[in-house]
């Protein structure tokens, strides 16, 4: 990998007519992939470098372009052309700031990450009798960034992570079930095969042949997987855009009480549970640690430049973009949140099941992307779980789902458990949720 | 593809088979897309993006790899194949490799030629259709936020590989995006909805379409704030024909990917030519129906893509299968070895997948229904053993009549359980715009439909009278 070669001089030199403000922003991504199921392996390498550019002054607008060896200026010209369409609109831009940020992390060796690899696999065939199928990916993905402006900003950073992935099929007596699970690092040591592998295992074993179900109102274990998937959509509530725009059912709960007293939601920069670090965003402002719920009360949003001014704020660097639609390049102006998690409570995760007493503990959810309302906070969520009783399972259940609204979820929590895990979003590793499992007085179930 | 001969395309396919691999392709993308969006009464934004790149997939056996960059420099393309060849040598291959065999075109028809390439339009057409959308629903009532978006995508792709094949296919399509947020009586709703074509820009050659859908879908969205709770219940469920065929896209299609069956997390693996669904169920991908969103001439392998029967009257037929899935099973590919773009190596994907019409009543489905739930609009999911769809529009039936409109929930189940319990399938098969869906070869664009159903029964989740 190493530094980015983008030289701005000559663009920045002659901006475009109508421009007075330039930005030119260069990502490369490089990823390294192994993946080992039985005979089967799949390598992958891949490396591909995008430029952004955005400008200002009596027109506003952007373009990108995967095209490399294009014209720098013709890149302006475009997004200057792209502006002149949009009403004069003002994009923001960052005060300049000049700074060189790396994890110092040295590339791996596709043989390691092989290793690794052949590692968690061969563990996760020998944790179980049961398992009839496994298979393990490790990844280790590079990004690159330098954004250049007219004004004399120069950033960059680059930042190394591993994500390894195992997903394994068990037959339970002509039961059959299937699981997975994806941690990341920053090295090939951070992962311990056969930690991952009894993790997975145990998450296999909580499946079991569904027996009946009454539907109700029933004290509820939601255990870390089912947290994880709901916060992987659930972080839009504390979007700034959306809060300004009133479509966050958050939208006017900035210093109010949005859940119990033992919950803590926040976005990090980086996090000692993952590999990947975010330094800046793509308007050149340094992403900072923001505490979005303190003890039950809302403290924050993400924001970018325009959501913060529309708040008095300032941006704490969550500029981020959406793809449009099918393209690999993401182009739409939002904001993405970085390392979003619940914070990890004080309650032994182990202990959780024995203190739900009478209820149903979540196992497994579904479908995290159409489930939640943001603006309603409504949620119907499918999943499987057992039943409880005294603290001991009674029974599996499955084809149910769970009910209600965000912020009823968020208050009804009385125990935040010790078992915080970070993975990155699914596909695009765009951003990193984490969560723990989570003790809730009272959630409706629906099923049979 | 202009750049590189053909003598240097066989080059770069031979570097790669260099230490053992037996076959190689070479996948070229450019893509164009540009994007309009609309709010508050003007332009937003305007975006253009273009994707460039290429893929070199090398196979030996069940052993894969897979080799990307946009550096698309003959030296750099040599380096990605050596690189290629290198990680192969990395997974315990080696030896002489399969020879490149000379080129061949392939000659394809395609299934959705376009007669106004969507770049060639002009801009302020392409603002009208906004503004002329936002006019004709700025009367409706409850309205809290409306974004309008008009995205436009022509990709070109060009698929060579060491059997001699040489395809170029092209795909284009248009769509608008409507994302709206409603309120009434203090309950909001969010919702977005496309309208979608497989064209150029001659897809908006009837004005008067994009705004009806406007107002169809502003409709449904305040027909949902209407909607009354139920309680949680087994009934039998109507699915109305069109995009709620979207069941059988998450409960069979994704299970019956070569991936899901290879895998061993499909409950159809291994039960070829045994009955797996009720008599009245034939199911099929088909990926040459004309005006289709999931239509292609070929899959991203150069694989002409074709009509798949899945399942006949109840009986399993077949998988969907890419190249490397299909080896994994022993079988063929039946063109569906798909990809959003070059990033990605192929895997086996659906195309247009539907429910073969039958013969039932519609109206009887509903008249005979004591208690039960007519869905009539279907959002997203995700497939499995264990499969979900949300239900964005539905009414509850009562003694065969519709009561009141229902939304908000979902319907989730084993799909092979479920399937066996279809005990209606009408006569009227309808398509839908379609959409993408998701999985690991990222996003591809897909439709799933059918002639209205009926499912003897279902859970269905819901929360009327569960408060206390």
């Amino acid at each position: 990998m190493g530094k980015i070669e983008l030289d701005g001089k000559k663009a920045f030199a002659a901006l475009p007519q109508g421009v007075s403000k330039a930005e030119i922003e260069a990502e490369r991504k490089e990823t390294v992939s192994v993946s080992i199921s039985g005979e089967a392996m799949g390598l992958n390498a891949s490396s591909v470098t995008t430029l952004y550019a955005r400008v200002g002054g009596e027109v506003s607008g952007t373009a990108c372009s995967q095209a490399l060896g294009q014209d720098l200026s013709q890149l302006l010209e475009k997004a200057r052309d792209n502006g002149r369409w949009a009403g004069g609109r003002a994009l923001p831009f960052a005060k300049p700031l000049q700074k060189t940020f790396s994890d110092g992390r040295r590339p791996q060796n596709p043989e390691a990450l092989r290793e690794l690899a052949a590692a968690l696999e061969k563990a996760v065939r020998a944790v179980s009798q049961g398992i009839v199928s496994a298979s393990a990916a490790v990844s280790e993905e590079s990004t690159s960034i330098r954004l250049l402006s007219a004004d004399g900003a120069d950033l960059q950073s680059e930042n190394r992570a591993i994500v390894a992935e195992i997903t394994a099929e068990a037959d339970w007596d002509g039961f059959a079930c299937g699981s997975e699970l994806t941690l990341t690092g920053g090295s090939p040591e951070d992962f311990c095969p056969e930690k991952m592998a009894a993790a997975l295992a145990e998450q296999l074993r909580l499946q079991q042949r569904p027996g009946s179900f009454t539907p109700g109102s029933y004290r509820v274990l939601l255990d870390q997987p089912v947290v994880w998937n709901l916060m992987l959509t659930a972080w839009q509530v504390f979007s700034g855009p959306r809060c300004a725009a009133k479509t966050s059912c958050f939208h006017q709960m900035l210093g109010k009480q949005v859940g119990s007293s033992c919950l803590g939601v926040a976005d990090y920069p980086s996090h000692p549970q993952t590999g990947f670090r975010y330094d800046f965003d793509f308007e050149g402002s340094p992403c900072q640690p923001v505490a979005l719920v303190k003890q039950g009360r809302m403290a924050g949003m993400l924001h970018h430049l325009d959501s913060a001014a529309a708040f008095g704020a300032l941006s704490n660097g969550r500029a981020g973009r959406a793809p449009l639609l099918t393209s690999g390049i993401p182009n739409a102006y939002t904001v993405t949140p970085r390392i979003f998690i619940v914070e990890p409570g004080q309650a032994k995760a182990e202990m959780l099941p024995e203190l739900l007493g009478d209820g149903l503990r979540i196992t497994e959810s579904y479908d995290p992307f159409h489930c939640l309302d943001i603006a309603s906070g409504h949620f119907s969520i499918p999943c499987r779980g057992i039943l409880y009783k005294n603290g001991k399972p009674a029974g599996s259940v499955a084809s149910i789902a769970i009910h209600g609204e965000l912020s009823e979820l968020f208050q009804a929590i009385e125990l935040v458990g010790d078992d915080l895990r970070i993975a990155p979003f699914l596909m695009t590793h765009a951003y990193c949720v984490g969560a723990p499992s989570l003790l809730v007085s009272r959630l409706v179930v629906s099923g049979k | 593809m202009a750049s590189l001969s053909q003598r240097n395309l066989s080059r770069i396919l031979e570097e790669a088979t260099r230490t053992g691999g037996d076959f190689a392709e070479l996948f070229w993308e450019d893509k164009e897309e540009a994007n309009i969006t609309w709010s508050s009464g003007g332009v937003k934004s305007v975006t253009g993006v273009r994707t460039v790149g290429v893929g070199i997939y090398l196979l030996k056996g069940v052993k894969s790899v897979y080799v990307c960059t946009n550096d698309l420099a003959l030296p750099a393309l040599l380096e990605a194949a050596k690189r290629a060849a290198e990680l192969l040598a990395a997974g315990g291959c080696s030896g002489a490799g399969v020879a490149p065999r000379p080129f061949q075109a392939l000659v394809l028809t395609h299934p959705n030629p376009i007669r106004i390439t969507p770049s060639a339009a002009p801009m302020p057409d392409k603002i009208q259709l906004l503004r002329e959308m936002e006019l004709g629903i700025a009367d409706t009532q409850g309205l809290r936020q409306l974004d309008l978006g008009y995205f436009e995508s022509d990709q070109r792709v060009t698929v060579a590989n060491t059997d001699g094949l040489f395809a170029e296919d092209r795909r284009t399509a248009c769509r608008l995006r409507m994302t709206a947020a409603m309120e009434r009586e203090g309950k909001v709703l969010s919702r977005w909805q496309d309208f979608t074509r497989p064209q150029g820009f001659e897809a908006f050659d009837d004005r008067e379409a994009p705004v009806a859908f406007a107002k169809d879908f502003l409709g449904r969205m305040a027909l949902s704030l209407k909607a009354e709770p139920i309680r949680s219940c087994t009934v039998p469920v109507v699915l109305d024909a069109g995009s709620c065929g979207t069941i059988w896209h998450e409960s069979c299609g994704h299970p019956l990917e070569a991936a899901a069956v290879a895998a061993g997390a499909s409950e159809f693996c291994g039960r070829l030519g045994e009955k797996v669904a009720a008599d009245k169920v034939t199911l099929v991908d088909d990926g040459t129906l004309p005006g289709l969103y999931g239509s292609e001439a070929m899959d991203d392998e150069g694989c002409p893509t074709k009509r798949n029967v899945l399942i006949e009257k109840g009986v399993l037929k077949g998988y969907l299968c890419d190249r490397l899935g299909g080896r994994k099973l022993g079988m063929p590919s039946t063109g569906s070895g798909r990809r959003q773009d070059y990033t990605y190596a192929p895997v086996s994907r659906m195309t247009n997948t539907f429910l073969a019409p039958g013969e039932d009543d519609e109206e009887e489905m509903i008249a005979s229904v004591d208690e039960g739930l007519f869905v009539t609009g279907c959002g997203g999911g995700c497939g499995g053993r264990e499969f979900s769809i949300e239900v964005t529009e539905g009414w509850w039936i009562k003694n065969g009549r519709l009561v009141h409109p229902v939304s908000g929930l979902t319907l989730n189940g084993r799909g092979l359980e479920v399937i066996k319990l279809v005990d209606r399938v009408g006569g009227k098969l309808v398509s839908e715009g379609g959409g993408f869906c998701g999985a690991s070869s990222g996003l591809v664009p897909t439709t799933s439909f059918q002639p209205r159903i009926r499912i003897s029964a279902m859970a269905i989740g819901g929360t009327a009278g569960q408060e206390g």
